[in-house]
């Protein structure tokens, strides 16, 4: 059977069982593990550093799914595990590298066509360049709700933020883009 | 559907441009990456839960078993290497040692056992003291040997003059010299006439020396 096939409730009462729990965590694993680095490879850009963020996410989550609180859903509840994982690593590539705030981003956006795993054409090429140079909750919002056609909702309860406040901030990143691609 | 339309129509409206770009993420993932990614999220997971075991020893070893074992180890490795070299004996004794041996250390016994009382053959046959007692030995028969000649050259003395006499030797002395000679040794009393000189020599024992001194 597939993660899918159980629900939040069944899935949280195998991995709380010892002798279930590993069944359990690897249906999680199997349900969760493209979607989620999908969306950790866009805030991060590089393969390598996506790949190191989603080890530690799922291994943040085998840690503390045995005391979710189920106030949230499931997925939710690992995507915000996730972001925060992948705004952290950029925090501390700030940090170890010694880079300006705000920089990191015009950083990524230079390694994109170096980057062997990068098979856009100019137009992608612009528009990854473009997504960067939004704020960093911009990003995020943009790519959640563009990409992964998220609801606000859902979005909202990953961020906690507000529903309104989130589309006014994707508004504002679509205007940008756009700009952006108008200019260059 | 009515959504997602709606939802593009917004967005032709307020970014045309981005409306018009395929809505493809440009990014790869290594070949098989996401068929492996499963596996390694749960080893990693294994690994957490490792790491959160406390690092105790929970095993024991005897006193100074720690301390002790490089020189084990080194006398392990000697002895490995000992036992490729063949054990053969290279030295070698003269012809027939032992059979002398036995007889040897049984003379050396008796040897010793002389020892406890005063070991007179063993001092004679040291040379510096050998050389000693013969050195004593022959100045005692020297001495020995000249206190005996001496008196034998006073009793020849006695002889000498009746072999003076006898001899005629007296007839070759001028009679005045002796007849003088006596004179000197005060014997005036007894002053011999020429004619009984020899018989005057020979009664009254004189010394020859005398005489025979003013020749």
């Amino acid at each position: 059977m597939a993660a899918e096939d159980y629900s939040d409730k069944e899935l949280l009462e195998k991995f709380r069982n010892p002798e279930t729990q590993h069944y359990a965590f690897n249906l999680l694993v199997k349900q969760y593990s493209k979607r989620i680095y999908w969306h950790v490879r866009k805030i991060v850009i590089d393969h390598d550093d996506a790949n190191d963020v989603v080890q530690n996410t799922f291994v943040k989550i085998w840690k503390n799914l045995g005391e979710f609180r189920e106030d949230s859903q499931l997925f939710t509840w690992i995507y915000r595990i996730a972001t925060n994982e992948a705004l952290s690593f950029l925090k501390q590539k700030k940090t170890k590298f010694m880079i300006p705030f705000g920089d990191v981003e015009y950083e990524l956006s230079n390694n994109l066509t170096a980057d062997t795993h990068f098979n856009g054409d100019h137009i992608q090429l612009k528009l990854q360049r473009a997504v960067l140079t939004l704020p960093e909750k911009q990003r995020l919002v943009f790519n959640m709700k563009y990409y992964d056609d998220l609801k606000y909702e859902e979005i909202a309860e990953i961020l906690k933020l507000t529903v309104g406040g989130l589309k006014a901030s994707y508004h504002h990143a679509v205007k940008k883009i756009e700009k952006y691609l108008l200019e260059h | 559907m009515e959504a997602d339309t709606n939802k593009d129509k917004e967005l032709k409206e307020i970014a045309p441009i981005l409306a018009s770009i395929p809505k493809e993420v440009p990014f790869t993932v290594p070949a098989n990456y996401f068929d492996n990614l499963s596996d390694i999220i749960s080893k990693n997971v294994i690994a957490t839960e490792l790491s959160a075991i406390p690092k105790e020893n929970p095993f024991a070893v005897p006193a100074n078993y720690l301390d002790e074992l490089p020189e084990m180890i080194a006398l392990n490795i000697a002895a490995t290497q000992l036992e490729g070299i063949p054990k053969e004996n290279p030295f070698s004794v003269p012809a027939n040692y032992f059979e002398r041996l036995n007889s040897e250390i049984q003379d050396k016994v008796i040897a010793s056992k002389r020892k406890e009382g005063f070991d007179w053959v063993g001092l004679l046959l040291k040379p510096k003291f050998s050389l000693s007692l013969i050195t004593v030995a022959l100045a005692l028969v020297i001495i020995f040997k000249f206190s005996t000649n001496h008196n034998i050259n006073n009793d020849k003395f006695a002889f000498s003059m009746k072999e003076v006499v006898n001899s005629g030797e007296l007839n070759d002395i001028d009679e005045s010299t002796i007849i003088e000679t006596l004179s000197a040794n005060n014997k005036p009393n007894s002053i011999p006439k020429q004619g009984e000189i020899e018989k005057y020599l020979l009664d009254n024992n004189v010394d020859e020396s005398q005489i025979t001194g003013q020749l």
